[in-house]
């Protein structure tokens, strides 16, 4: 045999071993995307997850380790979209996904969210967090943003979101059209303050973002918009860094993942005061939080909910066994 | 061993011919230099790595990211991706690069070369949400998207390898009562082989920063601990993350280029 067919051979050895590489690793893929998507009598123990959620100490690790059960790796899927969660599990794809509480598309999808039986999620109350050389310097945004933090409670807050996720408006816009009706202290003055305001990237970040810039430049401030950042580590090390004056955080997001505590505090109120106490160290004052609690809930679709008979989260551990 | 029955052993102009003259010329680096450094470079950057990693005081977010488990499962899923796709790459566009080489598909060739450049000019991102939007998301997305991406360099250098061989050899093997078939076979594909390879390994390489991607539609991968790093800020995560890609990459491509040289016909 020639030297030139053998490199057309060994071109085919090459695509041989390929093969049977690609084939024999798919053999632990294949089994695990078939499970979750195959639906069959009863739905398969499998959980799609957002970015943060698998990996915060308040996310999976942290509620595995609580309510003493264990995803086997292949029935996780972690999607780095968060959005991407609620379709996979409104149509079936996972049995379980992660979600928060008050965004727009658990109610239009038909999701059920599960009880937190063992009251893993701490409180996520949202909370305008000011960094305190400025607050120092402004005390009247903390007057000017009491009323607006007052009115923002669940209902208010899912509606908005599903202005923007579900009727696809937007959100500076749906920021806007809410300020338009709701009462703002018209007497504090912040004319000749330079401030930056942010956010994190998901729409109801967006909104108190848009609604935190409109009520500033309200009262005369000039504000720098950096709203939209990618990651709430992120927001967080820009605000502790200076880079940023002002932003909304969840009560637990601090408490678990800044403060790095591993109990959550049940009540808000408790929760609240631990939180400023322990973060007024790092430069943060945190505003009376608003009735509104975008905490991370576990979802089933109503057909899955009914079909497992499944109505609390600490159930998932013998769906897991079996 | 000269083949007695097939005496068209004229050496092929340039390609493939004396590369290690042409290199030993240039006064580059003899195949066994080659084949060592590499892999030795490589090895001493991951052992770097892991002691960087061991070094610092992890914390519980970077924890969930950087633990063996986790970095295998990452990584056996992002050589998944890279592997299927290209296999599936060369299944397809090799083929579809003989096809359009032959005489009596010239009329549709800038249509599939068209096709091609489109899915390689559209930034890969785009690629991969136009996909989720559509057809939905997970490994097998993943892979059309991975296919689409790097069909360009294979499907190109098909066609670059086969239309540069010198058609007086092709004359030739006609004169000498071989078919059009046996023309392709003997003569054609053997002469494309170094040029294909070429484009075979650009591929491999292309995916692999591709597959960095695939975890924005649930397929994991090693861009799913870079993601991580990203998002949560976690500057070991991030380099882990980078790092072990960019290593992969490196290492399927010398794996690439021992096998080009294994397979390089001797003497064309």
């Amino acid at each position: 045999m020639s030297t030139k067919t053998r490199s057309l051979r060994g071109l085919l050895v090459v695509m041989s071993a390929l093969a049977v590489f690609a084939a024999a690793c798919g053999d632990d893929d294949d089994d695990a995307a078939s499970d979750g998507g195959s639906g069959g009598d009863t739905p398969d123990a499998s959980i799609c997850v957002g970015g943060e959620f698998s990996t915060r100490p308040d996310g999976l690790p942290g509620l595995e380790e609580a309510y003493g059960f264990e995803f086997p790796a292949s029935d996780v899927t972690a999607l780095d979209e968060d959005s991407l969660v609620y379709n996979e599990v409104d149509q079936g794809n996972c049995t379980f996904g992660s979600i928060f509480a008050t965004d727009g598309r658990v109610g239009a999808l038909g999701l059920t969210v599960l009880e937190d039986d063992e009251a893993f999620f701490p409180p996520y109350n949202g909370s305008l967090n000011v960094r305190t050389e400025v607050l120092d310097e402004f005390p009247g945004i903390e007057e000017l943003f009491a009323p607006v933090s007052e009115a923002l409670d669940d209902a208010t807050m899912i509606d908005l979101n599903a202005q923007v996720d579900v009727d696809g408006e937007d959100p500076a816009d749906v920021a806007q059209a809410w300020l338009d009706d709701a009462d703002i202290p018209e007497d504090v003055d912040l004319s000749g303050a330079s401030l930056t305001v942010s956010s994190k990237e998901f729409t109801e970040q967006l909104i108190l973002g848009h609604i935190t810039k409109l009520v500033l430049e309200g009262a005369g401030a000039d504000v720098d918009d950096q709203i939209g950042l990618v990651g709430s580590t992120s927001v967080r090390d820009a605000l502790t860094s200076g880079e940023v004056d002002l932003y909304w955080e969840y009560l637990g997001t601090g408490w678990v993942t800044y403060l790095d505590n591993t109990e959550a505090i049940a009540d808000p109120v408790e929760q609240y005061e631990a939180v400023r106490d322990a973060d007024a160290a790092n430069g943060v004052t945190w505003l009376e939080p608003a009735p509104f609690n975008n905490t991370y809930a576990i979802a089933v679709s109503d057909e899955n909910a009914e079909a497992l008979g499944i109505t609390s989260i600490s159930e998932i551990k013998d769906l897991i066994g079996s | 061993m000269a083949d007695p029955t097939t005496t068209v052993d004229i050496a092929a102009p340039g390609v493939g011919r004396g590369a290690d003259e042409l290199l030993a010329e240039l006064g580059g680096p003899s195949r066994l230099w080659r084949w060592i450094v590499t892999p030795v470079v490589l090895g001493g950057i991951c052992v770097a790595l892991y002691v960087y990693v061991q070094g610092q005081e992890l914390d519980r977010i970077e924890v969930a990211s950087l633990n063996a488990p986790m970095i295998r499962q990452r990584l056996i899923e992002h050589l998944h991706l890279t592997l299927v796709s290209t296999f599936f790459v060369i299944l397809i566009a090799v083929p579809l690069g003989i096809v359009l080489t032959r005489p009596w598909a010239r009329p549709v060739t800038p249509l599939f070369l068209g096709i091609a450049n489109i899915g390689q000019a559209v930034p890969s991102i785009g690629v991969l949400v136009l996909l989720a939007v559509t057809v939905g998301i997970g490994f097998e997305q993943a892979i059309y998207a991975l296919v689409l991406y790097a069909t360009l360099p294979v499907l190109r250098n098909t066609m670059v390898g086969l239309d540069q061989v010198d058609p007086s050899l092709i004359e030739a093997a006609r004169g000498m009562g071989l078919t059009s078939r046996g023309v392709l076979a003997r003569i054609e594909l053997p002469l494309a082989v170094p040029v294909m390879l070429a484009g075979i390994r650009t591929a491999l390489v292309i995916n692999v920063g591709t597959a960095a991607l695939a975890t924005f539609i649930g397929a994991g991968g090693l861009g799913w601990i870079i993601n991580q790093g990203n998002v949560q800020n976690r500057t070991p995560v991030l380099l882990t993350g980078s790092i072990l890609t960019a290593v992969v990459a490196l290492a399927l491509d010398w794996i690439a280029g021992i096998v080009e040289d294994v397979l390089r016909p001797k003497g064309l």
